[in-house]
């Protein structure tokens, strides 16, 4: 057992009007994450401590935080690998509701603009859509997102300019650009070429850093942008 | 609801949500895991009716109505109390093994007692009720289990 000082960013809308920051004492094993840690500070020390987590294995998204600086899942950061002290904060470039809650409100309505959706108005008939190995390769990247919104936060350009889409919803747009089977890749591509589409990204490679799973994100926008360039998906 | 989350709000002096929480995952996992029999599971349901009394004095120290996830964790241990009874009244109740349900005082699958669902109920006087429902046999029959 390591003793190790957790300094959380606190902010209670109905009772603060500036944040702070708390610093709370906790013993863990070098192999406990730090969401391991944030629950022994929120069940037995102080039960206000709020923060969004749900599968605690790195798969729903819900406990992406800034980690000493830097966008990570609380729930895949081991506590051997922050050091001694180590500073939690919410993600950056959204309205904190309450501690480590965002609002993220606008992160899925651009998450929504770029139709992350099948479509496809074709019939096949009876038969299914089949797919090449190769052609399910070609997006097999993008579809590992899990809308954590660590990229988005990490981005520059978001911070900059909020209405930019973020790489979250370029990531889950190129998801069905490039699947051969979906028919609307032009339609997202259009949406894509607006204002605060795909051109507000500078190729800062943040997102693809932040990316806890560990997507080629800056990638998927340049493809994305060719895309758009060349008037074709199959780049 | 709004009348029980009033009263988690306002009791000032109790055990917080997360130690009893605690004590509830140990002992159903010690008794009404993989591996269960009578004596255990037995023991296990005093000490989950225990912690249904204790629940009574719950606390919480966010006592704010904006995202009170400390409320709400209160508030999810009643009903995962309540499921921890069901879960160990049926198991209690089913001198059988069948499936994931492995008793080691009955080893068998008993098909002449047991080939029905258990469903469990509160009456209104707070008790559990154990009734059945038979069980629709398809494509797939019972069969010993083997490995």
């Amino acid at each position: 057992m390591n003793k190790v000082t957790l300094r959380i960013f606190r902010f209670n809308p109905e009772v603060d009007d500036e944040p702070t920051f708390r610093e709370y004492p906790v013993e863990v094993d070098p192999t406990d994450r730090v969401l391991d840690a944030l629950h022994q500070v929120k069940w037995y020390q102080d039960g206000t401590l709020t923060f969004r987590r749900s599968c605690a294995h790195g798969i729903c998204g819900s406990d992406a935080m800034r980690i000493n600086g830097v966008n990570r899942l609380a729930c895949k950061v081991l506590m051997r690998d922050v050091g001694e002290k180590v500073t939690i904060e919410p993600l950056m470039g959204f309205r904190v509701l309450k501690d480590m809650v965002v609002d993220m409100e606008s992160f899925f309505a651009q998450y929504r603009s770029v139709l992350p959706f099948f479509i496809a108005d074709s019939r096949t008939g009876s038969r299914e859509r089949l797919q090449s190995v190769e052609d399910r390769e070609r997006f097999d990247d993008t579809t590992k997102c899990i809308l954590c919104a660590a990229c988005t936060t990490s981005c520059p350009s978001f911070w900059a300019n909020e209405d930019f889409v973020g790489p979250a919803a370029i990531v889950n747009a190129h998801r069905f650009i490039f699947d051969s089977r979906d028919e609307a890749a032009g339609e997202r591509l259009e949406i894509l070429n607006e204002r605060d589409g795909v051109w507000r990204c500078r190729t800062i490679f943040n997102c693809t850093e932040a990316c806890p799973r560990e997507i080629k994100i800056t990638q998927a926008i340049g493809e994305v942008k060719k895309a758009i360039l060349y008037g074709t998906a199959r780049v | 609801v709004e009348a029980e989350f009033a009263r988690i709000l306002s009791t000032e002096k109790g055990e917080p949500a997360a130690t009893l929480r605690d004590e509830m995952q140990d002992v159903m996992m010690d008794h009404v895991g993989i591996f269960r029999e009578d004596p255990g599971m037995r023991s296990a349901l005093e000490k989950v009716r225990e912690l249904q009394q204790r629940y009574e004095n719950v606390v919480v120290m966010d006592k704010g109505r904006a995202f009170n996830t400390d409320l709400l964790e209160a508030w999810e241990l009643k009903n995962l109390l309540d499921l921890a009874e069901v879960t160990t009244v049926a198991a209690l109740n089913r001198t059988e093994s069948r499936g994931a349900h492995l008793r080691e005082d009955y080893l068998k699958r008993d098909d002449a007692n047991w080939l029905k669902h258990s469903m469990v109920g509160r009456s209104e006087s707070g008790e559990l009720e154990i009734t059945y429902k038979p069980v629709t046999i398809t494509r797939f029959e019972p069969k010993e289990r083997v490995y």
